[in-house]
């Protein structure tokens, strides 16, 4: 396995979540929720953020209600507010003290170079949250709509993390019979959430190999745009400008990390989060609502059930499961709902047998309770194959970038039913299992060859590096 | 009709000062989803968070028997209305005489459309069969809907209960 | 700088019937006319002292007169000061914001109707939505144990009590009185062991 040298660049030098010192009023409600303990300060004082230890999760940013009224006296005009957050101009919603970084307007700008060959990925969690920030019930499902809105602010491609998340399937369910049946290093753990790989990195480096080397969808996704996509559009792919619409504010992290640049050039250009999508959207004067059904496109976005319950807890698990167990029986599992690895935070446990193998899996949601099963392995005592790891509560629907509730009540509703719109969504779905993909399918045999092969290897594995 | 009109405390104590009641309280007056991102005019509540060094609570109206915002409204558009006082907005001049009048502070001058101003205090959300959406949603339950006449019974009860041990033989 | 304490009426438990004689006579003491038979009382009796019944006894409640009293403290409009050792409530100056009521933990102090010649005062500023329309609003204002300030013959609830169940504090005295008691006490039990 060749060693490539990989750089650590932290978040210090561009951090992905600060806190406004203006407007924190010292409540702590952060410190409560932050998974590692970054943020620091004295009761009714305001908090800095530990960008060394911070995973940029932004739970912090979904729960902080100190926002900047219009009678705070003192304070930076609004304008200025939003310039340093990297706001669209046009947008009028509150701003609270704990934010993230802002892409929006890089996007606006790609969008109308002419020059370029615009390519946009939307994750899972984001077509169950999206509509919301149009008035609709909390949880609405509206991929439809979502691809729609994508294709009317004018990118060439609206392709789809759901796809690449079926990629991800063939790559990491291969890579995990692979690890049981050679004595690889078990257990083996998922690597698609960037807030968990930085949290390994900079806690647990010397377990770094129970990371899968699978990189995440959304990188899959992006160095796929710029090599196999650059084929099948027939662009430059110097040209392709590759955007990622994600409920995860990591992921602006993840997609600057320098090793991720395997297709010769930045695999993906930006990440902006499902809010700035909506941001966009309403600058644009789209009227998401009266928006008919708009499709993906179908080399890199066609997408089974499998792809899309990627975005709860359980969910990777549960797809790589009805992909696994044909892998190795060759027999399609009975039932393809597997409720017994569905559920809410927490640590999730289950046995399944899989022809003559028990597999052991565990899922674990809120990064706080990995720590439980990385120390059981220093221990010695993890008794598992299989370990999904999520940051955020109920996985990436609850993810730091998803439309923020005004009310702390609606919160659970929120979780709830973003969840439950996801599984209807794959229930619904033609396709259920990812190697059912006629479009992964495609993607091997013409241009990747096979699973944990010369060009995945190159292109859609990675290497991981301490940040102690 | 209650003898005497509820209003809304905080405990100082246990407020931190995280603005949840002010959004809350903006949220349920105004046309808005559920999300930040469905919220279009900057946030105006009627309750108003204040922070010193040592702790936080939110001011809000006490719906005063003799409410002095009442009396200095020159326009007549404060008034009494199923254990509330309200503010009549169509009547309201902008003369900002009740800002003048209220010790609390609690009544404000808030933007009503584009181009004019209008009195804005809490009115324990009427219409709201809970009651007010702020001691709903407050994370640390800090606020509370008091009925004045209970609240001094109570003390009554307690300070009897305490009586026996001020007397002696 | 004073050295008093300010006085103030305090019930004995063990001595109370619960009558409500001394709510009466606080009653009749603080309306704006001589008032020997009930026939003559023409407004509803509003009491400052509040007689409490639990499941094991019954006494009345007042205001303390408290050195550092909190509802002088958080009075916005500074209606209540202390005046010749007792607090006192300036009614005239009172918008019934109710802080006072919250702010004594013996809730001591109430809010009531005001009635002059047998006619409840309203609010000639102040409008209320009833069933009816719009109509003025009665005045309602802090209310409560003044020690009779203006009453002739002072406290009338002491006075008034057939059990003689209310005592009138000076508290320097009291805590003399005790501190002589507590020596003799002492003084006898020695004495049995000696």
């Amino acid at each position: 396995m060749s060693e490539k040298i990989i750089s650590v660049i932290g978040l210090d030098a561009n951090p992905v979540i600060q806190i406004d010192q203006e407007l924190c009023t010292g409540c702590l409600r952060c410190v409560a929720v932050c998974p590692v303990d970054a943020i620091e300060g004295a009761k009714g004082q305001p908090q800095t953020i530990r960008q060394d230890l911070c995973v940029a999760c932004g739970q912090c940013v979904q729960i902080c209600s100190a926002y900047a009224s219009i009678f705070d006296e003192g304070i930076a005009p609004r304008e200025q507010k939003m310039a340093e957050r990297g706001l669209l101009s046009s947008v009028k919603e509150p701003l609270f003290a704990a934010y993230n970084s802002g892409d929006g307007l890089k996007v606006k700008a790609a969008l109308s170079d002419s020059d370029l060959f615009t390519m946009v990925q939307c994750a899972p969690a984001v077509r169950v949250a999206i509509a919301e920030e149009f008035g609709l019930p909390l949880g609405s499902l509206t991929p439809g709509k979502m691809a729609a809105a994508l294709r009317k602010l004018g990118f060439d491609r609206v392709y789809d993390t759901n796809f690449a998340a079926d990629v991800t399937i063939m790559e990491e369910g291969s890579e995990l019979i692979q690890r049981v049946t050679t004595g690889g290093t078990l257990p083996m753990f998922t690597s698609c959430c960037p807030a968990w790989v930085k949290y390994v990195e900079q806690t647990y480096p010397e377990l770094l190999a129970h990371l899968s080397s699978c990189k995440s969808p959304q990188q899959m996704a992006g160095v796929l745009f710029k090599t196999y996509g650059a084929q099948v559009d027939k662009v430059a792919p110097e040209k392709i400008f590759s955007v990622s619409v994600m409920p995860c504010t990591c992921k602006k992290f993840e997609c600057d990390r320098p090793e991720m640049n395997d297709s010769g050039y930045r695999d993906v250009d930006v990440v902006i989060t499902t809010r700035e999508l909506a941001q966009l959207i309403k600058d644009a004067g789209i009227d998401f609502l009266d928006l008919a059904e708009g499709k993906f496109d179908k080399a890199l976005g066609n997408y089974t059930g499998a792809g899309t319950i990627f975005g709860v807890t359980g969910g990777v698990m549960e797809a790589a499961l009805r992909t696994g167990y044909e892998l190795i029986t060759k027999e399609a599992i009975p039932d393809l709902n597997l409720n017994f690895v569905r559920g809410g935070e927490g640590i999730r446990k289950a046995s399944v047998k899989v022809g003559d193998l028990t597999l052991k899996v565990a899922m674990v949601s809120g990064l706080k309770n990995a720590k439980v099963i990385m120390e059981q392995i220093k221990a010695g005592t993890a008794d598992y194959h299989f370990v999904e790891v999520m940051c955020c509560p109920v996985g990436c629907v609850s993810g730091g970038g998803q439309p923020k509730v005004l009310l702390p009540s609606d919160k659970p509703t929120s979780y709830a039913n973003r969840t439950a719109s996801t599984y209807v969504h794959d229930a619904n779905l033609p396709l259920r299992k990812s190697h059912d993909n006629p479009a992964v399918q495609k993607l091997y045999k013409a241009f990747l060859g096979e699973p944990l092969g010369h060009e995945s290897h190159h292109l859609l594995h990675t290497q991981y590096v301490s940040r102690k | 009709m209650e003898r005497l009109l509820p209003f809304v405390i905080a405990d100082s104590e246990k407020c931190t000062g995280c603005r949840v009641c002010e959004i809350a309280c903006h949220a349920y007056h105004h046309v808005v989803g559920k999300t930040i991102g469905t919220v279009i005019e900057p946030i105006v509540p009627k309750l108003y968070v204040q922070r010193n060094g040592r702790g936080a609570a939110p001011v809000q109206c006490h719906q005063c028997e003799g409410a002095p915002c009442a009396w200095a409204c020159v326009p007549q558009a404060i008034y009494f209305d199923r254990g509330r006082v309200m503010v009549d907005t169509t009547r309201c001049d902008s003369c900002r005489d009740c800002i003048e009048a209220c010790p609390f502070g609690a009544i404000q001058l808030v933007p009503d459309g584009e181009t004019s101003l209008v009195g804005n205090k809490c009115d324990l959300c009427l219409g709201r069969e809970q009651g007010p959406v702020c001691v709903a949603q407050c994370p640390s339950q800090a606020l509370r809907l008091i009925n004045p006449p209970k609240e001094k019974r109570t003390k009554n009860r307690q300070a009897a209960e305490n009586g026996k041990y001020l007397v002696r033989k | 700088m004073s050295t008093n304490l300010n006085g103030f009426i305090i019930a004995d438990p063990n001595k109370c019937i619960g009558c409500k004689v001394c709510e009466v006579a606080c009653s009749v003491a603080h309306v704006d006319k001589e008032a020997i038979t009930a026939g003559v009382i023409d407004a509803p009796l509003i009491t400052r002292l509040y007689l409490v019944k639990t499941a094991t006894l019954t006494m009345p409640i007042q205001c303390r007169h408290c050195e550092d009293a909190p509802c002088a403290q958080v009075c916005p409009v500074g209606a209540i000061t202390q005046t010749k050792g007792k607090i006192i409530i300036d009614e005239a100056g009172c918008i019934g914001c109710k802080t006072c009521l919250m702010a004594c933990p013996f809730g001591a102090i109430d809010f009531v109707p005001v009635y002059k010649n047998g006619e409840v005062v309203i609010q000639n500023g102040l409008q209320m939505e009833t069933a009816d329309g719009l109509m003025e609003k009665e005045m309602v204002v802090a209310s409560k144990c003044d020690l009779c300030v203006d009453h002739y013959g002072g406290p009338a609830c002491v006075v008034a009590c057939p059990e003689q169940a209310l005592k009138m504090i000076v508290p320097k005295l009291e805590k003399k009185k005790r501190n002589v008691d507590a020596a003799i006490s002492m003084l006898e039990s020695v004495k049995r062991f000696i």
